[in-house]
């Protein structure tokens, strides 16, 4: 029997309600992605305009395995408030166990240090949703 | 999670022209080990061009590779992975990439290595 490519099906579609606070700021928003399969694809966009550039992700293709993470950095004015949704189209069913989270945050420290190393910041996270099965 | 010995982000400045780039980036976990978030920012980047990088040591699970990943969202765009870094683990890390075309003055590719904490 011939094995044929599996093609990837919405499996996954949340939101989160995203509050930006009394003050305009660079955020992070990444999605990581725990055991999804490779080809997997994961989108997100958010109902509001105002940051720049806008909260807008395209599906973009899982690369790798067991954990995965993407996104986009955007420009956040005061008071900014919208829903942030991300879709999960998924190579077959998410196997158990298996996670997609929308993290929300900014760096602790940002340096333009030209020396030649670099160790782990502080990602302070202000919003957080995480699927599971 | 205070001892950490070098902390920030090294950024990849290009040059006007370039198609393809590779940088090297030397990597210290600090004294802690930790769930380290490896992300590319890109910024301005053009869609369609490829990013990727590995290290050169092993250890931390999954190894620390990201295969080569298309630009899929312009002008930000941030791609990477997750992986269990021990304590005092060093190593050199390639990012490497193609350009679908020649990038814009203001390009800049960031090796982020982050983790994840809750104020």
């Amino acid at each position: 029997m011939a094995l044929k490519a599996k093609k990837p099906s919405l499996a996954w579609k949340a939101s989160m309600l995203y509050l930006q606070g009394p003050d305009a700021g660079q955020v992070q928003f990444t999605i990581q992605c725990n055991n999804i399969p490779k080809g997997s694809t994961i989108s997100m966009s958010a109902d509001a305009t105002g940051p720049v550039p806008p909260i807008a992700l395209q599906p973009t293709v899982i690369s790798t395995y067991p954990a995965f993470a993407t996104g986009i950095i955007a420009d956040v004015p005061a008071g900014y408030k919208s829903n942030i949704n991300f879709e999960l189209y998924c190579v077959g069913k998410p196997p158990a166990g298996s996670t997609v989270s929308l993290v929300a945050g900014y760096t602790s420290q940002q340096s333009s240090d030209s020396t030649l190393h670099a160790g782990p910041v502080k990602i302070i996270v202000v919003a957080e949703v995480t699927i599971t099965n | 999670m205070n001892n950490l010995k070098i902390k920030h982000q090294e950024r990849l400045n290009l040059n006007a022209g370039d198609i393809q780039f590779k940088f090297d980036v030397n990597y210290d976990q600090g004294s802690e080990a930790a769930e380290v978030q490896f992300s590319l920012i890109c910024t301005n980047v053009p869609l369609g061009s490829t990013v990727g990088f590995s290290s050169n040591t092993s250890g931390p699970n999954p190894p620390i590779v990201l295969p080569p990943t298309k630009v899929i969202t312009y002008p930000s765009f941030i791609v990477g992975m997750l992986s269990y870094v021990p304590a005092n683990y060093t190593a050199v890390i390639t990012v490497a990439g193609d350009f679908s075309e020649p990038p814009p003055a203001n390009t800049s590719i960031d090796l982020q290595a982050a983790y994840v904490a809750v104020q």
